[in-house]
């Protein structure tokens, strides 16, 4: 077994396709990519206590107004089994899940890179499918601490090792297209909740009964189906040979026509010593702030901003709705959700095949010059009621957001070399991490500062845009600060061969 | 690019110049197209659904 895995196995023979490796990093990125669509369990879970009358019982923090309340309901549902869960003691598990993942890429990417893709991957699967079963069994004796373990710590881990996974080898595959090959794969993360959520609607649809919402048998089908997939996707990865290349090509740096694609290796001990490691740590995590929190409070402020315009009653303000209304512009509300989710995943394919012609630090540019525009024009289309606009801005801003996740990769490997991208890609999801948390604060505080104030539905994100607007100029500068890495940092040709020994970049393929 | 030193030279001489490089075999690209079926119909989909529930905002209810 521990043959199978090791990574001199894996290193392809002449004739091996590349092609064959995008594939096995999206089965491996589609599966783990469910834990953006968690959220449609948390209404089903909500309810699943039913007491004898057939209704749901209360919640453990029934009747709790202010966030001390709120925590310690949260405190008492994670081992009472008499009262059911709120949206706020099962929200914790998306903190737990960037959280956890930012900081196993982190700690363990310096092992992937040795141990291989492949070991990586079934480890992933592993945590990630076991943590479910975790989670399953936490539901079925209605323990939540059993679901933040499971999916949030254990299937947490397998996120981190499931994500970088393939970003190393993909590099290593496509010299030629770095930033295309990496979107490919960071795509299927976004692109995860889009299979995920509505399969596990058709999966609880099918296991619910009058007193049970069908969720642990979900989680126990969808911790099989996707181990089985994920499987598939670490048995598909081949490393290839050092220095691999594309027939015919030859490297962008030897050419002299590009002064920001190093052909060198820094060591992964090095790179955090680096400014060049510290000013893309902070581009990310102001990139990803401005638009996290943001997409995580679309619909609500899709419904706020222009009320009954959005349903043709142009007159009805978003305080003066009706229950009809509501629903109506709740509808408008996902449609919108789902509009935003589609382009943050076309955004992360586009944008990386994009930034192989025009270079990682134009496109980041892009990102921040762009996305300062939009967050400014925002609130003038609230303003005059252009709705049109206003979704535009934002798909826009969308697709730059998972732009920056998915070209960040390739800007590190033109940055610090290969050898150790997977893991320097590990150590700089800490960003994502931080910004998980950064985002949303920033975001949900001021809105209800302003909704304390008394400020119009219409006008309570203005201020929000324009601080979104000053985290991109400010994530600008620290692009513009982003210069070559001085030779000092590089690996000698002796440490590189060290290195290649120890990864066992020598070993024949079998 | 700053100047590099000799050894970071042959570091990269031995790296990136001096690899193999190979046309892939016509015989697997059948077996490429199948590895992107079984992830391209679950990602069709799920972007299908996504995309019923946009058309809401697309073209109204």
């Amino acid at each position: 077994m521990a043959q199978l895995l090791s990574k001199e196995r894996i290193i392809a023979r002449p004739g091996f396709n590349r092609w064959l490796v995008p594939p096995a990093a999206l089965a491996i990125h589609l599966c783990i990519g469910m834990a953006y669509g968690f959220s449609v369990f948390w209404k089903p879970l909500g309810g699943a206590l039913v007491g004898a009358d057939g209704n749901a019982v209360p919640a453990c923090a029934a009747g709790a107004t202010t966030f001390a309340e709120k925590a310690s309901g949260t405190l008492k549902a994670l081992v009472a089994t008499d009262c059911n869960w709120t949206q706020f003691d099962l929200g914790w598990m998306y903190t737990l899940f960037f959280v956890v993942l930012g900081c196993s890429a982190a700690v363990w990417g310096g092992w992937l890179e040795r141990a291989g893709p492949r070991k990586a991957g079934l480890v992933s699967a592993v945590c990630w499918c076991g943590g479910l079963l975790v989670s399953a069994l936490g539901v079925y004796w209605h323990q939540l601490w059993m679901m933040w373990l499971g999916s949030g710590v254990i299937g947490g881990v397998g996120l981190g090792l499931g994500y970088i996974s393939p970003v190393s080898t993909l590099i290593k595959w496509f010299p030629d297209r770095r930033g295309m090959a990496t979107g490919m794969a960071i795509m299927g993360f976004g692109g995860g909740a889009m299979i995920g959520s509505p399969f596990a609607t058709l999966l609880m649809s099918h296991f619910k009964t009058p007193t049970d919402p069908g969720v642990w048998q979900t989680f126990v089908t969808m911790a099989v189906v996707y181990f089985v997939f994920m499987l598939g996707g670490a048995f598909g990865y081949r490393v290839p040979p050092p220095g691999w290349r594309p027939e015919g090509w030859r490297p962008v740096a030897s050419t002299g026509s590009n002064t920001m694609i190093t052909m060198h290796h820094v060591h992964l001990k090095n790179a955090h010593r680096t400014p060049q490691f510290w000013l893309l740590w902070l581009a990310l995590c102001l990139n990803v702030s401005a638009g996290i929190g943001i997409i995580g409070a679309a619909s609500p402020m899709l419904q706020e901003t222009f009320g009954g315009q959005l349903f043709g009653k142009p007159e009805v303000g978003f305080g003066q709705f009706t229950d009809t209304d509501k629903v109506a512009a709740a509808a408008v509300g996902a449609g919108f959700v789902g509009l935003i989710s589609l382009f943050n995943i076309f955004g992360r394919f586009l944008w990386a095949s994009f930034s192989d012609r025009l270079g990682r630090k134009r496109t980041y540019y892009t990102f921040f010059l762009l996305g300062t525009v939009l967050y400014v024009l925002a609130p003038f289309a609230a303003r005059g009621d252009h709705l049109a606009l206003f979704v535009a801005c934002f798909c826009i801003i969308a697709s730059m957001y998972g732009g920056g996740f998915s070209t960040i990769p390739a800007y590190l490997a033109d940055m610090f070399g290969t050898q150790f991208v997977g893991a320097i890609h590990g150590r700089i999801l800490t960003a994502w991490s931080t910004a998980g948390i950064l985002g949303p604060v920033v975001v949900n505080y001021i809105h209800d500062t302003r909704v304390a104030q008394g400020i119009a539905p219409e006008h309570l994100y203005d201020s929000t845009f324009y601080i979104l607007a000053a985290m991109l100029v400010l994530g600008f500068v620290a692009n513009m600060l982003v210069r070559p890495v001085a030779d000092r940092y590089f690996m000698t040709a002796a440490e590189l061969d060290a290195e290649r020994k120890l990864s066992h970049e020598t070993a024949n393929a079998k | 690019m700053k100047q590099q030193t000799p050894s970071r030279e042959s570091a990269h001489a031995g790296g990136l110049e001096s690899g193999p490089e190979w046309h892939p075999d016509p015989s697997s690209w059948p077996l490429v197209a199948a590895s992107w079926l079984l992830v391209g119909i679950p990602l069709l989909w799920g972007i299908y659904t996504t995309f019923e529930k946009a058309k809401v905002m697309l073209f109204g209810a």
